[in-house]
């Protein structure tokens, strides 16, 4: 009955979440389905809670995913995807960085910081929780700022997509000169989740 | 929130249809407290000492719709007024005119004064309104995703075109005080705006900077540090609220060093300005 597949992206600001949506919904299209997608960001930009929310299926009608109905949750940072739990389906995974970026609130002293991040997830999200630390495995490939394809990388675990569709998806994307170095980050996170 | 999402068009369904047809609404989950992230001018930004200087010199500030009416949030809160775009020189026009009499700058960012502050600017020369309009020129209309406006100097499609003069516009609408500012030097932000804000006149100050995001100043930026031997945990630095200082160690009980997270700065050299002690310097050999 659910067929539409329904996808969340969360994280702050310049994490590259957007371009990481971009890729899946590329990649769903590649696979011959019917995508939409579409993203809060504009002033969020500046270091604020960024999401983006593609769906794919076989038609597919409106491009925003209703609370409680995102089947996967990915998410950059540890404590935006304790924010993101309501949109979660009870049933859908949570494919979560390592990373957690304290907001400006609590480095300023604005507001007292929160619970131990790794800790509410572990409560939250229990056994649907699926890690995965992108800032390690983009050091790895040799470049910082791929990090959100290695995520991408272990996103693709959890779908059914094959690897050449992603790959077009990824070249259709990014500039010649940058294409290696993610496909090497997409892979290790690959990998990663294997 | 009140954009017309599913839930919501849900939830008024069934309020009008009395849950006919209608699924009951999902239970939420129960969330711990989580700190807010609310977006900020980006570190580096050139805004920033701007907004610092103009509370720094008392100034009631109207502002206007771009990403520098992130200005009205602490620790900057630097702007007074927002209502819709070209309005902050109407605003601070009006104050004037209904008699008020502390200084006046209206903040208007390049791609808004290009939309709708022209008008209001000639309204202020013609009937001699004693303001100042601060123009935050970055040259590119950040807020909506780094669109070229006229004072670019690229069409939409890329194509080299005229870049138009903000300086030169003020000037050809009779603004006889019109001033172009480096947003990187506070001493000169300063000495323009306070001598602008006192001369009686209507006068337009330039504020040159241009975009971090649109000009990539993060590739390859040499970061700034804090001395921790220097710093003298006074907080001045924290005035500033770019996203690269952070609280170090608690040397006081509420009294903090401050830090420099070295990924998110771009050595713009604002707060080494600002810091009393000269704890702050770049980290370049
Ligand atoms: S130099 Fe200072 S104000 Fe500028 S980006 Fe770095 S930390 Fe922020
Ligand atoms: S302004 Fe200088 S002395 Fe004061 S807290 Fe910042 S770095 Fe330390």
């Amino acid at each position: 009955m659910n067929e539409t597949t329904n996808v969340n992206l969360v994280g702050v600001g310049g994490q590259g979440i957007l371009l990481t949506a971009d890729v899946l919904a590329r990649t769903a299209a590649e696979a011959g389905l019917d995508v939409k997608k579409t993203e809060i960001h504009g002033m969020s930009q500046r270091g604020g809670s960024v999401s983006s929310q593609v769906r794919f299926g076989a038609k597919v009608r409106s491009p925003i995913v209703p609370d409680g109905e995102a089947d996967i949750l990915v998410a950059f940072d540890a404590v935006e995807a304790v924010r993101a739990l309501p949109s979660m389906r009870p049933e859908g995974r949570a494919l979560v960085d390592r990373c957690y970026l304290v907001p400006i609130t609590v480095s300023s002293g604005l507001q007292p910081a929160p619970e131990d991040p790794d800790a509410m997830l572990g409560r939250l999200y229990g056994d649907r929780l699926l890690r995965v630390d992108s800032r390690a495995l983009a050091a790895e490939a040799g470049n910082p700022r791929t990090a959100n394809m290695a995520i991408a990388g272990a996103l693709s675990r959890l779908l059914p997509f094959p690897e050449a569709a992603w790959e077009a998806a990824l070249r259709g994307r990014l500039p010649e000169k940058l294409v290696a170095v993610n496909l090497r980050a997409f892979a290790l996170g690959r990998a990663a989740l294997a | 929130m009140m954009e017309l999402n599913v839930d919501r068009l849900r939830a008024l369904r069934r309020e009008l249809l009395g849950g006919e047809g209608a699924a009951p609404a999902p239970e939420k989950p129960a969330l711990p407290a989580l700190p807010a992230r609310p977006p900020t001018l980006c570190a580096g930004c050139g805004h920033r000492g701007v907004f610092y200087t103009l509370a720094k010199l008392k100034a009631t500030v109207t502002g206007d719709i771009g990403c520098y009416t992130l200005g009205v949030a602490p620790p900057l809160s630097s702007m007074d007024t927002t209502i819709c775009m070209g309005a902050s020189i109407g605003a601070a026009f009006g104050m004037r005119k209904a008699g008020y009499k502390g200084r006046l700058a209206a903040v208007i960012g390049d791609s808004t004064f290009f939309h709708s502050g022209m008008t209001g600017l000639l309204d202020v020369v013609y009937n001699k309104g004693a303001i100042t309009v601060v123009v935050l020129d970055n040259r590119i209309t950040g807020m909506t995703g780094h669109q070229p406006n006229p004072g670019t100097g690229r069409t939409l499609l890329g194509e080299p075109t005229v870049q138009t003069s903000i300086a030169e516009v003020a000037r050809a609408l009779g603004v006889k005080r019109v001033h172009e500012v480096d947003v990187y030097n506070l001493a000169e932000v300063e000495r323009v705006l306070k001598e602008e804000l006192d001369c009686g006149e209507p006068s337009v100050v330039v504020a040159y900077g241009s975009c971090v995001i649109a000009a990539k100043k993060a590739v390859g930026a040499v970061p700034h540090a804090v001395d921790p031997a220097k710093c003298k945990s006074c907080g001045a630095c924290f005035k500033l609220g770019c996203p690269a200082i952070v609280r170090g160690e608690e040397t006081a009980p509420g009294r903090f060093r401050s830090k420099i997270e070295p990924a998110a700065c771009i050595g713009c050299d604002v707060c080494a300005q600002v810091c009393p002690f000269k704890a702050i310097s770049t980290t370049k050999e």
